[in-house]
């Protein structure tokens, strides 16, 4: 089962929230997860999980290489994303190149996973602001999609904004809203309250940060039941 | 710099018995000299498609890894819960406890003199 975390806008906690589902998963419910680091703009979540630098998922096409998969720790993986950060940045790709190039992923993932003895429960990051018709053509390949955003997302900006949000909302299996206010807190049917702030920019320790918080840990329970039926995880 | 599709489809796609036979793979050959102890790449070559297991499901090392006994915990542990009560009703008791037995978990005996006191 493969999950899509996106967003709209950038920097609302797509990475965070990816990391924060991968901890509770593999280290609270002992439920093997791979994390796939496909935000080709900056590949926060390899660093933010100290991945060596190395082949990504991006080198198969790029250059015919296997991808490194990183143990972090036992039922945790991850798939690097640095190479595809480096050619967002040096080459002139199309959108709809990287876009093939992880849908191709998509696909192949039972394969991928079960030959290389990976769990089959899939998380990918992404990059903000994913094209709808990328997003529905991954939805009708089975991918369930988290869309997160902030406080922009209930507090109308604009109504072109307003219309933006409600193509992703329409799209998304469930909705998470972050760092909401007191009085948007239950607009939204999946929220993560602030916490404060966390001195290791580091996975475990941003994650633990945020699931210490009882209501964020609800949230995030509440996601991977709803994104993965239990059956579907693995060995327990 | 053109994304080269057929070869990534081929490489992503590939199955175990190909793995098993074909080309070592490069990533093996990028594994950065130093990594962190917790940090390994994992070998590109599966060995099973058990290998993302926990290692230590269960503090009892005396069980049988994979029998008919262990398959019928996992099956009931996973199942949803009224489906689980409606099979733990069918089974018979003392072949459940028998089981449970044959793992040396402390808690599990704790749970089994309470079971078998009532």
């Amino acid at each position: 089962m493969i999950v899509i975390i996106t967003s709209l806008d950038g920097g609302v906690g797509k990475t965070t929230l990816t990391a924060a589902m991968a901890y509770h998963a593999a280290v609270n419910k002992r439920q093997p997860v791979l994390l796939i680091d496909a935000d080709w703009e900056k590949a926060e979540l390899s660093q933010l999980f100290r991945a060596e630098y190395g082949p990504g998922w991006l080198s198969p096409f790029l250059r015919g290489e296997e991808p490194a998969v990183y143990k972090i720790r036992d039922g945790l993986y991850l798939v690097p994303g640095y190479d595809a950060a480096e050619a967002y940045q040096l080459y002139d790709f199309s959108i709809a190149e990287l876009e093939r190039a992880l849908e191709t992923w998509v696909e192949n993932l039972p394969t991928f996973t079960a030959s290389r003895g990976l769990p089959p429960a899939v998380i990918i990051d992404t990059t903000p602001t994913l094209r709808l018709s990328f997003l529905t053509r991954l939805k009708e390949r089975g991918v369930k999609t988290i869309f997160i955003a902030d406080v922009r997302a209930v507090s109308r900006v604009s109504d072109i904004k307003a219309e933006q949000y409600a193509a992703y909302f329409k799209l998304a299996d469930a909705v998470v809203v972050n760092n909401t206010s007191f009085f948007t807190r239950n607009t939204a049917p999946y929220t993560i309250r602030r916490v404060g702030t966390v001195k290791d920019l580091h996975w475990e320790a941003m994650a633990k940060a945020l699931l210490k918080n009882r209501h964020n840990r609800r949230t995030i329970e509440a996601l991977l039941d709803k994104v993965y039926p239990t059956s579907l995880l693995g060995p327990t | 710099m053109i994304l080269n599709f057929k070869k990534g489809t081929q490489i992503l796609g590939k199955k175990i018995a190909d793995l098993d036979t074909g080309e070592p793979t490069q990533a093996a050959s990028l594994q950065p000299a130093a990594q962190p102890a917790a940090l390994q790449p994992t070998p590109a070559l599966a060995t099973s498609a058990s290998a993302y297991a926990f290692e230590a499901p269960q503090p009892g090392a005396s069980a049988p890894s994979e029998d008919w006994g262990e398959l019928l915990v996992r099956l009931l542990a996973s199942a949803p819960e009224d489906v689980a009560q409606k099979l733990v009703g069918c089974l018979d008791k003392e072949v459940l406890i028998k089981v449970l037995e044959r793992w040396s978990n402390p808690y599990l005996k704790v749970a089994l003199m309470l079971i078998t006191k009532t």
